[in-house]
């Protein structure tokens, strides 16, 4: 990795300490260190305040980074392999699965699909399916704004399929969907967070074996073959793999848009490579800071007007993306 | 070096055959023959993009059907390169070392001095550093052709590699594929539309006759243009 490489992530590294230093203190500096630390290390249920940190605020901080950075990787993803600088888990209509399947699970009522495991596994199995869909449709599409056509048509078809679901429902099980549907960093819990963790250890450890498939993805599928690249291993690793850093957050969070759209090609312009060891870890970083800033951004709205995440990321990422388009197309 | 037995190509109907042929290391081949005979089905096969019809090709003492790893083995060249914004010359013709690294892609002190010998040897120094979407069609393909280069394989396949590019850089390419092949002692096969410079560059000519369907190899000393235009086009020379 290159000097100015290594400085960038350096710098990155230290802004993001410092943001989750504040996102933890709710936006303001007053609580320390130690505090956390005993928060976390050494819980004592009967204190209020580390209550309110460990229950509240710790995961909170924790789930902003786990999500910015799950979703702007699976953007990356799916950005290189399509060759495709709009593509997006939310784009393609992958996070779109993942209400389906939630909202079905949600409101059918039935006892194992309201469960969090239930929930989580819906959302996983809805981003897993339309993923390998749009795979299916870009066998024959090979235009890339058709492709993105199709995946915002199965968005818009999906929505109103959950639309159609909603109506048929009864008052709790609605509430709790349209509470997801905004997307939301609160809903975790502590207890949830090894979990969360856990999965996202997994695929970004997966990631190793796909940094050499992605660089030579950049020149297409056809000369990444001739460099001896195995093309469909590969596709099903991309698949998996965006689908769960996408799905596991779709599932705890709601839906968020465009941060896997927004954050893969901000990562780009600023690192100026297309050497993906160094964008995934740039990706998870300029995801993980996007999106606590995002989130910061609702904590100081709060005492004013009560902004959903999801309203948030589309009220920024939309414009950044225009600004994409005006740039490259 | 490349040697067809009784070999078939096309998908679900044959295209053209081989009988038999040798094609010896140090030499550059063009191949001619008109639009649709299969020319760019001929490289498919021989990357292994799709099978071989009927018959064997070796490479070497190998069946290529057989090579675990076949880029390690053929370099391929597309007729155009469009350029990736980000991507800097340098490390796009070094993307042609992948066969031969880990699963990492890492890239050793040996895999830079080919890189840097390549770049010297198609006197591109001052591309290196520059963004593959900034560059010319000609640079574009002289990149590409560098990458193909220090893929380090016998056999180097491009299809009309000289297409989108003018007089001078058409000039240039083939000289340069001339001079690889001799250097390198590779196997060059390029496929082309110009008749006249090909004349020129090439050792021999693999020439797809449509009527019977064959490919024929001729040195360039024993064919004219007029034979080659009536071979592969069914023309008359002079035309």
């Amino acid at each position: 990795m290159s000097k100015s490489y290594r400085l960038i992530i350096l710098v990155l590294f230290l802004v993001l300490a410092c943001i989750i230093f504040l996102h933890l203190n709710n936006g303001r500096w007053e609580n320390s260190f130690s505090e956390f630390f005993a928060a976390i290390f050494n819980f004592n249920p009967e204190d209020q305040s580390q209550l309110i940190l460990r229950e509240i605020r710790f995961p909170r901080t924790v789930i902003a980074v786990l999500a910015g950075a799950s979703l702007a990787l699976s953007g990356l993803l799916l950005q290189t392999f399509l060759n495709n600088p709009l593509a997006g888990p939310s784009v393609l209509g992958i996070t779109s699965g993942s209400s389906l399947f939630v909202a079905l699970s949600l409101l059918s009522g039935i006892g194992f699909f309201t469960t969090e495991i239930g929930v989580t596994f819906s959302a996983l199995l809805g981003a897993l399916s339309f993923s390998l869909l749009i795979l299916f449709f870009s066998y024959f599409i090979k235009s890339q704004v058709s492709l993105l056509l199709v995946g915002m048509m199965l968005g818009a078809f999906t929505s109103a399929l959950v639309q159609v679901l909603q109506l048929t429902s009864h008052a709790n099980q609605l509430k709790a969907f349209t509470l997801w549907s905004f997307g939301s960093l609160q809903q975790v819990t502590f207890a949830q967070l090894g979990f969360i963790f856990l999965l996202f250890l997994v695929g970004t450890t997966a990631l190793v074996w796909i940094i050499k498939p992605l660089n030579m993805l950049v020149l297409g599928e056809k000369n990444a073959q001739v460099l001896g690249l195995n093309v469909k291993a590969v596709r099903i690793l991309v698949i998996l793999l965006s689908s769960l850093f996408a799905g596991v957050i779709t599932a705890f969070c709601g839906p968020i848009s465009f941060i896997g759209l927004a954050v893969p090609n901000i990562t780009k312009m600023l690192f100026k490579t297309q050497s993906h060891g160094v964008l995934i870890l740039g990706c998870l970083l300029l995801g993980a800071l996007v999106l606590l800033l995002c989130d910061l951004l609702i904590i100081y709205l709060e005492p004013v007007i009560a902004v959903p995440l999801n309203g948030i990321t589309s009220l920024i990422g939309a414009p950044v993306v225009v600004w994409i388009i005006l740039k490259k197309f | 070096m490349l040697r067809f037995e009784h070999s078939a190509f096309g998908y679900s109907e044959v295209f053209f055959r081989i009988p038999e042929m040798d094609l010896i290391p140090g030499k550059l081949y063009t191949l001619i023959g008109q639009n649709g005979i299969g020319k760019t089905t001929f490289f498919n096969t021989l990357c292994r993009f799709i099978p071989l019809k009927e018959g064997r090709v070796w490479i070497a003492a190998e069946d290529i059907s057989q090579i675990k790893a076949i880029a390690q083995k053929i370099a391929f060249v597309p007729s155009k390169f469009e350029g990736i914004q980000h991507l800097k010359a340098y490390d796009y013709i070094a993307l042609g070392r992948m066969p031969h690294t880990n699963f990492l892609g890492t890239l050793h002190e040996k895999d830079h001095e080919l890189v840097k010998e390549a770049i010297r040897l198609l006197k591109i120094e001052h591309l290196a550093q520059k963004d593959t979407s900034l560059l010319s069609d000609g640079e574009r393909q002289i990149c590409s052709i560098a990458r193909a280069l220090v893929q380090e394989t016998p056999v180097i396949l491009l299809d009309e590699p000289s297409a989108f590019l003018d007089y001078r850089n058409k000039l240039k390419i083939l000289e340069l594929l001339r001079e690889i092949a001799r250097e390198k002692q590779c196997c060059i096969i390029q496929s082309s539309h110009d008749l006249d410079l090909s004349i020129e560059f090439s050792d021999a000519f693999l020439i797809v006759n449509p009527e019977e369907k064959l490919l024929f190899l001729h040195q360039s000393h024993e064919i004219s243009r007029k034979e080659i235009l009536e071979q592969a086009f069914g023309l008359f020379g002079n035309r």
